[in-house]
C-alpha cells in the first residue's frame, strides 16, 4: 500500500505581460491561491520585443479602441507599460483583499523574469495566461510562450481565456508514479468539497495499465470520492483530446518530456481550450 | 281703558297627555323606521341617490346633530347593496414609458387574484431563468458562439501574421493595441540591427510594414463589429433560452385570463420585458453575493428586484365579491386623501418612486359608488374643494400632489394614467355653508344639484305626537337605554318643545334627544329603576342646566347683592325693566336690565347712548329709529319734534343688539315725556313698529324666567310680571316654578298687542284715544305726551329769530 500525501503548495506566481493580462485571469489566479491557502506573487513582464518596438521610430500602433493609427515612441510605450503595471497591481490587490489572499507584485523587463523565477525557491506553482484580451491563442508570441514553458522546471498552470477553474481534472499519465503525482497535484488544486478526477493513461504498456488499475485503490485516498480511471489507454494527443470530458476540465500532464517533445502535441494542447497543469 | 288680563297658567306651558296612545312604556311601541319630520330631506335623498346623471351630487345641510349622516346612510346602504359591484383597479408598469404607469381594469374581486398570480409567476420566472442559464445546454451553446467569434478573430490575425511572417514582419501586441515591427528569427529587430541593414532593405521593410498596416487596420476595425455581432448572438441565445423557460409559465396565466383582454395584453408585455431583461437573472441572489464584488452584487440584486417588481401589479382598489357599490366616508378630506398619493422611498439618499408606490384615495375607493364628505372639513383643507370639483367635472381621477398642481417642486415623479370616475358625492354641512357656496361658487350648482335640507322641528299634531313617542322608543333601543314610561315620554316631549321655543313645534334634533335620553337613563339607573320616568327626565334637564348656568347664577347674584341696580317694586318716571337674553355656548338665559329715558328741549333727536358709544348693534339702532319716528308721526305731525331724548341700558358694559327692547324703550320715553311713573314690578319685552304695534321677539321663555328668578329671590308680591308681545304667547313653555306662581296669582304674564295697551298696564293710566279733531284726552298718557311735545315745539319756536329780522344775504354791515 502506498501512502497518499497531498501536495503542499506554499506560493503561487502569476506571470502577466501586456498581451496576456486580463481581469478574469487575475481573478482565477486569486481563486486558486485562495483554494490552496497560499499567497500570490504577481509579476508583470515588460516584453523585450515591446521595448524594442518602442525604439524604432517608424512603428505605428493600431489601438483596439480607436480606428486611427498613432506613431509609437519609447516614451509613450514606457508610460503605457507603467500605467498597465499599476493597473494590474491595483486589480490584484483588490481581488486579493476580497478573497483574503496575501498579494505581492513587481514588474520586470524582458526575459529577466526567468532568472527571478529561479531565485524564488518557495514558488511551487506558476500561473501563465495562455490568451489575451483578444482571445487569440495563435498570433502572439507563440514560440516564446512554448519556449518559456519548456524552460520552466516548476509546476505550471496555463490558463485559457481567464475562465474560472472547475473542480474537474483529467490526469494524463504514462506511469503509476506519474499518476500519483498528477493525482496529488489535482487534489491540492481542487481544494475541499466535491471534485471529479479522471486518470487517463497515455502511451502506457498494457501491463502498466493493469497495474495502475490495481493500484488505484491504494493511491486513491479513502476520504476522496469521484476519482476514476479511464477504461482505455490512449496513444496520441488526438485520442487524449477526444477522451477529455467534460469540456472545461483541467488537463494535468505529468510526463510532458515525452508529450511535449513532439511539437505537434504541444501545439494542439496549447490551442485547446483546456487549462493545462504541467508537472515535470 | 280696556283691562289687559294676565295669561292663565294653562297658557304658559304645553302639557302632553299621552293616555290616548295607550302604552305603559316605550318597550311596547314599534320602532320608527323613517326619520321624523324629514320628509323633504328623505325625498331629496331618494331622488339624489337614484338619479345617475352627471352633476346630481347631494349637499345635505341642517343643524349640527340633526342626524344627517345617519339618515343618509339609512337610505344609501340598501340602494348601494342593490347596485352592481364596480370593477377593480390596478396600476401596472408602463414598459415603454415607466414614469407614466398604466391603468388595468379588472372585473370586481379579481385584482387580488391577479396580484397573487403575478407574484408567484415572477418568483418562478426568477428560478427558471436562473436554472436555464446554468444548464449544460446553454453553457455549451454559449461556448459555441464565443468560440466561433474567437476563431473568426484568430483567422483574421493569423492570416495577417502569416503574411507578415513571410516578409519578416512581426505582429506585436502593445498595451493599447497592435503594431507591426521588423523581425528576424522570431525576435523584433532592435534599432541598431535595423540601422545595419542596407538602405534598400530598410526601405523595403518600411514599405512592407506600410502595406501590411492597411490589413492590420482592417482587422482591428473588424474587432468591434465582431464583438457587437457576438453580443447580438448571445442576446439572441439568451432570449431564446429565456423564452423557452418562461413562455409556458406565462401561457398558463394567459389561458387563465383569456376572458380579459387587458390582462392578456399585460402578460404579453411582461413576457417581452422578462425576455429582454433576462441578463439580470443569470445569477441567483446567493450566487451574485458569492461571486461578484459586494457593491456590484448589491446593484445586480437591485436590478433583479426591480425587474421582478415591474412585472407585478399594484392593486389600487379591489372589491369584496359579496358587496354592492361602495359607500366611503372620508373623515379627513385632504387633497391626498381624496386623490391618492405617490409615495417615495429613500435609496442611497435619493427619493425614488415607481408605480407600486401609488396609493389610492377616497375617490378610488368610492368609484362606482358613493362618497360622503364633511363639507366644512373639505372647504378648510387647502385646495381640496377645487380638486374635488375638478375631478367631478372631468369625471376622471388624476393623481397629483399639491406641489405638482402648483408647479412648486421639480422632483421627477410619476404621471399615472387617469382613471374614469363615476361617483356620487354627498356633502354634509351646515346651511350657512350651503348658502355661501350657492352664492359665491359658480360651479357649485353644476356639480351639487340636489339640496337635502334637514329640518330640526316639526309641527305638533296628534299623529306627530304618536310618531314622536315611537321615535323616542327607537332612540332608546338603539342606544340600549331603559324604556321610558308615559311620564318620561311626556317630559321629553315638553323639553323638545321648549328647545324649539314654540308650543306648536317639536324639535327633531337627534343629538339633543339622544343626549337627554342618555342622561335620563343615567339618573334612572342610578336610582335602580327599570323605567325612565318623568322625574328622571326632569332631573336630567335640571342637571344639564346646572352644569351650564354658572354665568346665570353669577348674574343673578349681582342683582341680589344690589351691585346691579334693578327695582322690582315701586314706580319711577322714565325708568323701566327691560329683558335680554345671553347665549353662552348651548345655554341661554334671560337677564333683566334697567332702561332709562330723559327728555329735554332739542332738535328732534332720540339719542341711543349704546349706539353713540358703539355698543349698540344695527338692529338695536333700527328699533330706536323706529320709535323716534313713531313719536314724531303720532304726536307732532304738523310741528317739528323739538326734543332731545336719551335712552340707555344702565350698567350695561357689553354690546347690545336686537330690537326686542324697542317697545321697552318707547315706554320709558313716553313715561319721561308724560312724566308718569312706571311700575317697577313689571318687566317688558317686545319690539315695536312705526304704528305702535308690538311684535314678537325671540327667547321669550328665558327672558320671563330671568325676571321671575329675581322676583322670587326678592319675594313674589303678586304685583310682579312680564309684558310680552301677544304673538309670543304660542311660544311660552315656561318652567314649572313660573307656571305654579302664575297659578297662585303671584306672577303675571301680560300679552300686549299695542303700545297703548302696554303703557296702560305699566302706568295704570289710560293711553287715550285720539278724538275726531285729532286730540287726546288731556289726562291720558298720549294727551300728556302730545302736550309736552307741543310745549317743546313752542319753546323751540321762540328760540328761532323771525326771518324778517335777519339781514338780507349779501348786504354788508357798513
Amino acid at each position: 500500500m502506498v501512502d497518499m500525501v497531498v501536495q503542499k503548495y506554499h506560493r503561487v506566481l502569476l506571470q502577466m505581460d501586456a498581451a496576456t493580462h486580463c481581469r478574469e485571469t487575475m481573478a482565477a489566479a486569486i481563486e486558486i491561491a485562495a483554494r490552496l491557502g497560499v499567497g500570490l506573487q504577481g509579476i508583470f513582464i515588460e516584453d523585450s520585443d515591446l521595448v524594442t518596438v518602442g525604439e524604432l521610430d517608424f512603428i505605428r500602433e493600431f489601438r483596439l479602441s480607436s480606428p486611427i493609427a498613432r506613431n509609437l515612441d519609447k516614451l509613450t510605450l514606457d508610460a503605457q507599460l507603467r500605467a498597465m503595471a499599476s493597473s494590474v497591481r491595483r486589480q490584484l490587490e483588490r481581488a486579493g483583499s476580497r478573497r483574503k489572499v496575501t498579494v505581492g507584485f513587481h514588474a520586470v523587463s524582458g526575459d529577466l523574469w526567468l532568472e527571478q523565477e529561479k531565485s524564488m525557491p518557495e514558488t511551487d506553482l506558476i500561473i501563465i495566461e495562455g490568451t489575451g484580451r483578444l482571445h487569440s491563442r495563435l498570433y502572439r508570441t507563440r514560440s516564446s510562450k512554448r519556449s518559456a514553458l519548456q524552460n520552466i522546471m516548476r509546476p505550471t498552470l496555463l490558463l485559457k481565456g481567464g475562465k474560472s477553474l472547475t473542480k474537474k481534472f483529467v490526469v494524463v499519465c504514462d506511469s503509476v508514479d506519474a499518476a500519483r503525482k498528477g493525482l496529488q497535484a489535482a487534489l491540492a488544486l481542487s481544494g475541499t468539497g466535491e471534485k471529479e478526477i479522471m486518470l487517463l493513461p497515455y502511451g502506457m504498456a498494457a501491463e502498466d495499465a493493469k497495474k495502475l488499475a490495481t493500484d488505484i485503490e491504494d493511491i486513491n485516498p479513502k476520504e476522496e470520492k469521484g476519482i476514476k480511471i479511464a477504461p482505455i489507454v490512449v496513444q496520441d494527443v488526438a485520442s487524449v483530446l477526444q477522451s477529455i470530458h467534460p469540456a472545461d476540465c483541467i488537463l494535468v500532464i505529468t510526463e510532458w518530456g515525452q508529450f511535449f517533445n513532439l511539437n505537434l502535441n504541444a501545439e494542439r494542447l496549447l490551442e485547446s481550450r483546456h487549462p493545462l497543469l504541467l508537472l515535470q | 281703558m280696556a283691562e289687559i288680563k294676565a295669561l292663565p297658567a294653562s297658557d304658559l306651558c304645553r302639557r302632553y297627555d299621552l293616555c290616548a296612545l295607550g302604552f305603559k312604556d316605550t318597550s311596547e311601541l314599534e320602532e320608527l323606521l323613517e326619520p321624523l319630520g324629514q320628509e323633504r330631506a328623505v325625498n331629496a335623498i331618494r331622488f339624489g341617490i337614484g338619479v345617475r346623471h352627471h352633476g346630481f351630487n347631494l349637499f345635505a345641510f341642517g343643524a349640527s346633530g340633526s342626524g344627517k349622516t345617519e339618515t343618509i346612510r339609512r337610505y344609501l346602504e340598501p340602494e348601494a347593496a342593490s347596485k352592481p359591484l364596480p370593477d377593480d383597479w390596478c396600476y401596472i408598469n408602463n414598459f415603454a414609458v415607466p414614469d407614466q404607469p398604466k391603468v388595468l381594469r379588472l372585473p370586481a374581486g379579481r385584482a387580488n387574484e391577479l396580484a397573487k398570480q403575478m407574484e408567484s409567476l415572477t418568483e418562478e420566472v426568477r428560478v427558471v431563468i436562473s436554472a436555464a442559464f446554468e444548464s449544460e445546454d446553454y453553457q455549451t451553446r454559449l461556448d459555441v458562439i464565443v468560440e466561433q467569434f474567437k476563431i473568426r478573430q484568430e483567422e483574421a490575425f493569423e492570416t495577417l501574421q502569416k503574411k507578415a511572417g513571410e516578409k519578416n514582419i512581426a505582429l506585436v501586441r502593445t498595451p493599447m493595441g497592435l503594431a507591426l515591427a521588423p523581425a528576424r528569427e522570431g525576435k523584433v529587430l532592435d534599432p541598431e540591427a535595423f540601422s545595419k541593414l542596407s538602405q534598400e532593405e530598410q526601405e523595403t521593410i518600411k514599405k512592407d510594414i506600410s502595406g501590411l498596416e492597411g490589413d492590420l487596420q482592417s482587422a482591428v476595425r473588424m474587432l468591434p463589429e465582431l464583438e457587437r455581432e457576438q453580443r447580438r448572438e448571445i442576446n439572441n441565445l439568451n432570449r431564446e433560452v429565456t423564452s423557452f423557460a418562461v413562455d409556458h409559465l406565462i401561457d398558463e396565466n394567459r389561458e387563465h385570463w383569456k376572458d380579459c383582454a387587458a390582462v392578456v395584453a399585460f402578460l404579453d408585455s411582461v413576457q417581452d420585458y422578462v425576455i429582454g431583461h433576462s441578463d439580470v437573472f443569470r445569477l441567483s441572489k446567493d450566487e451574485a453575493a458569492q461571486t461578484i464584488p459586494a457593491r456590484m452584487a448589491a446593484d445586480f440584486i437591485r436590478q433583479q428586484d426591480s425587474v421582478i417588481s415591474n412585472c407585478r401589479i399594484n392593486v389600487l382598489v379591489s372589491h369584496d365579491a359579496n358587496g354592492g357599490a361602495p359607500i366611503v366616508y372620508e373623515d379627513n378630506p385632504t387633497v391626498e386623501n381624496l386623490l391618492g398619493r405617490i409615495e417615495h422611498r429613500s435609496e442611497f439618499g435619493n427619493l425614488v418612486t415607481d408605480f407600486q408606490l401609488i396609493k389610492p384615495g377616497a375617490l378610488h375607493r368610492a368609484n362606482g359608488g358613493y362618497l360622503i364628505l364633511d363639507a366644512r372639513r373639505l372647504i378648510f383643507q387647502p385646495f381640496a374643494w377645487e380638486t374635488l370639483k375638478r375631478e367631478l367635472r372631468s369625471r376622471e381621477i388624476r393623481i397629483e400632489s399639491l406641489s405638482q398642481m402648483m408647479s412648486l417642486g421639480s422632483m421627477v415623479s410619476l404621471q399615472p394614467e387617469t382613471i374614469p370616475l363615476d361617483v356620487k358625492v354627498i356633502l354634509i354641512g351646515d346651511p350657512m355653508l350651503y348658502y355661501l357656496l350657492s352664492q359665491h361658487d359658480p360651479d357649485f350648482h353644476n356639480l351639487f344639484k340636489v339640496p337635502v335640507d334637514f329640518d330640526d322641528r316639526m309641527p305638533v299634531t296628534d299623529q306627530a305626537i304618536a310618531l314622536y313617542a315611537r321615535f323616542i322608543a327607537t332612540e332608546a333601543r338603539k342606544k340600549n337605554l331603559l324604556p321610558l314610561d308615559q311620564g318620561g315620554v311626556s317630559q321629553v316631549l315638553e323639553r323638545m318643545t321648549r328647545l324649539t321655543g314654540d308650543t306648536e313645534r317639536l324639535s327633531s334634533h337627534a343629538r339633543s334627544l339622544g343626549d337627554l335620553l342618555s342622561e335620563a337613563d343615567h339618573w334612572a339607573s342610578t336610582r335602580g329603576a327599570k323605567l325612565i320616568g318623568g322625574e328622571d327626565v326632569k332631573q336630567a334637564i335640571a342637571a344639564h342646566i346646572h352644569r351650564s348656568d354658572r354665568m346665570r347664577e353669577r348674574t343673578q347674584e349681582q342683582f341680589q347683592r344690589g351691585i346691579m341696580m334693578l327695582d322690582t317694586s315701586g314706580e319711577k318716571v322714565g325708568q323701566i325693566n327691560g329683558l335680554s337674553v345671553l347665549q353662552l355656548g348651548d345655554f341661554s338665559f334671560g337677564r333683566p336690565s334697567r332702561i332709562t329715558a330723559r327728555v329735554h328741549l332739542g332738535r328732534g333727536r332720540v339719542v341711543d347712548i349704546e349706539r353713540e358709544v358703539e355698543l349698540g348693534g344695527p338692529l338695536h339702532s333700527k328699533g330706536v329709529l323706529i320709535l323716534s319716528n313713531f313719536l314724531a308721526a303720532r304726536y307732532t305731525q304738523n310741528k317739528p319734534l323739538s326734543l332731545t331724548a336719551s335712552l340707555v341700558f344702565e350698567q350695561s358694559y357689553g354690546a347690545v343688539d336686537g330690537d326686542s327692547a324697542s317697545s321697552t324703550e318707547l315706554y320709558a320715553l313716553l313715561s319721561a315725556l308724560a312724566e308718569v311713573p312706571i311700575r317697577q314690578s313689571l318687566a317688558v319685552t317686545g319690539s315695536v313698529n312705526q304704528f305702535g304695534e308690538v311684535q314678537a321677539i325671540g327667547g321669550v321663555n328665558e327672558k320671563i324666567e330671568g325676571f321671575f328668578d329675581l322676583c322670587r329671590f326678592r319675594g313674589l308680591t303678586g304685583e310682579q310680571g312680564v309684558l310680552i308681545p301677544a304673538s309670543n304667547v304660542k311660544h311660552l313653555m315656561l318652567k314649572d316654578e313660573v307656571v305654579e306662581a302664575a297659578e297662585k296669582g303671584e306672577f303675571h304674564i301680560y300679552p300686549i298687542s299695542t303700545i297703548d295697551e302696554g303703557i296702560e298696564v305699566l302706568t295704570g293710566i289710560p293711553a287715550g284715544e285720539m278724538s275726531a279733531d285729532g286730540k287726546y284726552p288731556p289726562d291720558s298718557i298720549n294727551g300728556r305726551v302730545k302736550a309736552r311735545l307741543e310745549a317743546f315745539a313752542e319753546m323751540a319756536r321762540k328760540y328761532v329769530r323771525p326771518v324778517s329780522e335777519d339781514k338780507p344775504v349779501g348786504q354788508s354791515d357798513g
